[in-house]
C-alpha cells in the first residue's frame, strides 16, 4: 500500500455510521477535500457532526470509504491511522496533574508519528513551538488543572497540532475562547493548513466565524448532506431555514458574508 | 500574563523539574531504606539494629535463636512489607488511571475482597491442582477471583450508562458481596481454617516466608517492566480516552493488560498478607501530589511511597502497643484514613 503524502486529497464516499440500529450519518459522500483546505461542519444539535469526526478519526465504526490519496483510512489499525489523522475532542481533561508542556510532549510520544523519529531535545522544541504559536508559551510549565477553560482548550489544540497530521479534525475548537483567541485560533489553523497542506475539518457553531475562515462549508442535518460549497454558496437564507429552522438574512459583499438571524421559524 | 517567561526559561524550568523529580524519587527511596532498617530492628524480642546487622554479616556472633528470629521473622516480615506496599500502590496507581477515577484502588473497589474470597475458598476447601503445591493455589485462586472482579469493573466503566460514580458504587457493592461471601466461608469453616482466615482478613505479615516472598518478588519482576512500558500510553490516557485513541493508543488493549497486572499484584499481595487497606489509595495520591502524572515518574514513585508507608505501618504495628504485634492491616487503616482526609481536604497543590 502506498503511504499518503503531502499532495493527497481526502475522499469521503458513502460513509455511514451510527449506534447499533440507530443511523447517525447516512451514506454521506463529499467532494474530495484538497490539501490545505479548511472545511467547517455546521448543523443543528444531533446532526451527526461529532459522530462523523469520530468516524473519520477511526474512533467509531463506519462503513463506506474514507481515502487519503490511495490509503483506505477505515481499514488502517489505530496506530497507523494516527500517523495521518489527529482528532481534538470537544471534552477537555480536568484535574490532570500534567503541565501544558508535558501534555503536548505526551501527545507526541504516545505513538510514532509520520516522518523521522525525533530526539528528546527535538520533541521538547517542537512541543514548545506549537505551544508558543497557539499563544500560551507563558503557560507551558503551568498544570492543566490550574488553567481556565479557554486556556485548557488552547492546550488541547496544541496537543493535536503537535503531531502535524495530514488531516486535522477539530470538534468545536473555539467554544471556550474569548473573541481575541477565537480569531487567533482560526487564523492559526488557516495559516498551518496553507503552510503544510494539512486538511482541516472542524465542527463550529458560529456561522459568521465559519463563513469568514473556512474555504468550504458542509451543512449537515440529521446525518444527511444539505449543502457543500464555498461559504457564500452553502450558507443561504433557505439553507438556514431548512437546517436550523430560523429566519435569517444573508448578504454577501466585498467584506464577506453578513448573516443576521431574526427569529425562529 | 507574564511576558517575562522566555523559551529558554521554560526549557530550563522543564529540565529543573525533571531533576527535582529524580531527586524526590531518590529521597523516598532513601527514606524507605531507613524505615526498613528500623523495621528489622524492632520487635517483641530485644534485638536492636546493631545485632541484626551482626546477624546478617557475622552470624557467628549471635545465638541460634537470635539468628532464627532475624532470618525467619524480622527479615521476611520487613521485606514483605516493602514488596506488598509497592505492589498495592502500583496496582492503585494503574487502576486510578485506567478507570479514570481518583477513588480507585484494589481495596476500595472490591478487588482485594474478591481476592480474599478466592484465597479463602482455597484455604478452606483445600482445593489444589494436582501438579501445584497448595502454596501456589491460594494466590492463583485469589488471582482468578480478583481478575473476574476487575473485568466486571472495567465492563461497567466502559459502558456508557455508568459514570465515575457508577463504578465506585459498583465497587462498593463488590466489597460488600465478597465480604459477605468470605463471612459465609468463615461460618462453615473448620476451627483450624477459621483461625487462619480471621487473622488474615485483618491483614498481617506473619505469613511471610521466604517462599511467599519469592513468589511476590517474581510477580513484581514480571509485572513492573510491562507497567513501565505502558507509562507513555497511560500518561496520554489521562488526556482523555478519545484523544489517547486518536494519538494511536489501543486503549482497550492497554486497559486489559493493565487489569491483568492489577489483578496479579493485588491477588498475590492479598494471598500472602490478607487485606491491607488504603496503601493502594494513599500511595499513588501522595506520589501524584509530589511528582504529577507523568507516569514514567508516577509509577515508580507510587511503588516507593507505598513501600515506605507499609514499612512505617509495620514498625507501628510493633511499637504502638508495647509487647503486642498488631495485624498490620489495622495500622495501615489507622495511618491511611487521616492521611487520606488531609489529602482531600487540602487545597490543590501546584504541579
Amino acid at each position: 500500500m502506498r503511504m499518503p503524502s503531502h499532495g493527497d486529497a481526502l475522499h469521503i464516499e458513502g460513509l455511514s455510521t451510527g449506534y447499533g440500529a440507530h443511523v447517525v450519518v447516512d451514506a454521506l459522500t463529499l467532494a474530495p477535500m484538497r490539501p490545505g483546505q479548511v472545511v467547517s461542519l455546521l448543523g443543528p444539535n444531533a446532526a451527526g457532526k461529532t459522530t462523523l469526526l469520530r468516524a473519520l478519526a477511526g474512533l467509531h465504526h463506519a462503513s463506506g470509504a474514507v481515502r487519503l490519496g490511495e490509503a483506505d483510512l477505515l481499514s488502517l489499525p489505530l496506530a497507523d491511522h494516527a500517523r495521518h489523522v489527529t482528532y481534538m475532542p470537544q471534552s477537555l481533561p480536568q484535574r490532570v496533574a500534567l503541565t501544558v508542556l508535558e501534555a503536548v510532549i505526551g501527545a507526541l510520544k504516545a505513538s510514532p508519528i509520520a516522518g523521522e523519529p525525533l530526539s528528546g531535545h527535538a520533541i521538547t522544541g517542537r512541543a514548545l513551538d506549537v505551544i508558543e504559536r497557539v499563544g500560551i508559551g507563558h503557560l507551558a510549565m503551568e498544570g492543566l488543572n490550574h488553567l481556565s477553560g479557554g486556556q485548557r482548550q488552547l492546550a488541547s489544540l496544541a496537543q493535536a497540532l503537535v503531531r502535524q497530521p495530514r488531516v486535522l479534525l477539530l470538534d468545536e475548537p473555539i467554544s471556550a475562547l474569548d473573541l481575541h483567541y477565537q480569531l487567533r485560533v482560526m487564523k492559526l489553523v488557516q495559516a498551518l493548513a496553507r503552510e503544510s497542506g494539512m486538511i482541516v475539518i472542524m465542527v463550529l457553531h458560529d456561522l459568521s466565524i465559519a463563513a469568514r475562515w473556512s474555504d468550504r462549508i458542509v451543512l449537515l442535518a440529521q446525518g444527511r448532506l444539505v449543502a457543500d460549497g464555498p461559504p457564500a454558496e452553502a450558507i443561504t437564507a433557505q439553507a438556514l431555514a431548512d437546517v436550523y429552522r430560523v429566519i435569517a438574512k444573508v448578504r454577501a459583499d466585498e467584506e464577506g458574508l453578513h448573516i443576521a438571524i431574526q427569529d425562529t421559524l | 500574563m507574564d511576558q517575562a517567561i522566555t523559551r529558554e526559561g521554560t526549557i530550563d524550568a522543564y529540565r529543573r523539574m525533571t531533576q527535582r523529580r529524580i531527586l524526590i524519587l531518590s529521597v523516598i527511596g532513601l527514606l524507605s531504606v531507613l524505615v526498613f532498617a528500623a523495621d528489622i530492628s524492632t520487635g517483641p524480642s530485644n534485638l536492636p539494629l546493631k545485632q541484626v546487622w551482626a546477624g546478617l554479616f557475622d552470624p557467628a556472633s549471635l545465638t541460634m535463636p537470635q539468628l532464627t528470629i532475624i532470618r525467619e521473622v524480622r527479615l521476611p516480615y520487613a521485606l514483605m512489607a516493602i514488596l506488598v506496599g509497592a505492589a498495592l500502590s502500583l496496582a492503585g496507581a494503574e487502576m486510578q488511571t485506567i478507570l479514570n477515577n481518583p477513588l480507585a484502588s484494589p481495596f476500595t473497589l472490591g478487588v482485594s475482597s474478591a481476592a480474599s474470597f478466592g484465597a479463602a475458598l482455597a484455604i478452606v476447601l483445600g482445593v489444589s491442582l494436582p501438579f501445584l503445591p497448595v502454596d501456589w493455589m491460594v494466590p492463583i485462586n485469589a488471582f482468578l477471583c480478583a481478575f473476574a472482579s476487575v473485568l466486571l469493573l472495567e465492563f461497567l466503566a466502559r459502558s456508557r450508562a455508568a459514570g465515575v460514580e457508577g463504578v465506585v458504587l459498583f465497587g462498593i457493592a463488590l466489597v460488600f458481596t465478597f465480604n459477605a461471601l468470605v463471612a459465609l466461608i468463615q461460618f462453615v469453616a473448620s476451627q483450624e481454617a477459621l483461625s487462619q482466615l480471621v487473622f488474615w482478613s485483618m491483614g498481617a505479615l506473619n505469613r511471610a516466608t521466604w517462599g511467599n516472598l519469592g513468589i511476590l518478588a517474581l510477580v513484581m519482576l514480571v509485572v513492573t517492566p510491562f507497567s513501565m512500558r505502558a507509562a507513555h500510553a497511560m500518561t496520554a490516557l489521562r488526556l482523555g480516552e478519545d484523544r489517547a485513541r486518536s494519538f494511536g493508543i489501543d486503549v482497550a488493549r492497554l486497559r486489559f493488560a493493565s487489569l491483568l497486572r492489577i489483578s496479579a499484584l493485588a491477588a498475590t499481595s492479598v494471598a500472602f498478607v490478607g487485606t491491607i487497606g488504603f496503601i493502594g489509595l494513599v500511595g499513588p495520591h501522595i506520589a501524584r501530589l509530589m511528582l504529577g502524572e507523568d507516569h514514567r515518574f508516577l509509577l515508580p514513585a507510587s511503588m516507593l511511597t507505598g513501600a515506605f508507608i507499609m514499612s512505617v505501618a509495620s514498625v507501628g504495628s510493633k511499637i504502638l502497643v508495647p509487647g503486642v504485634l498488631l495485624p498490620v492491616g489495622i495500622v495501615t487503616s489507622m495511618i491511611g484514613v487521616p492521611v487520606f482526609l488531609i489529602l482531600i481536604l487540602r487545597k490543590p497543590e501546584r504541579v
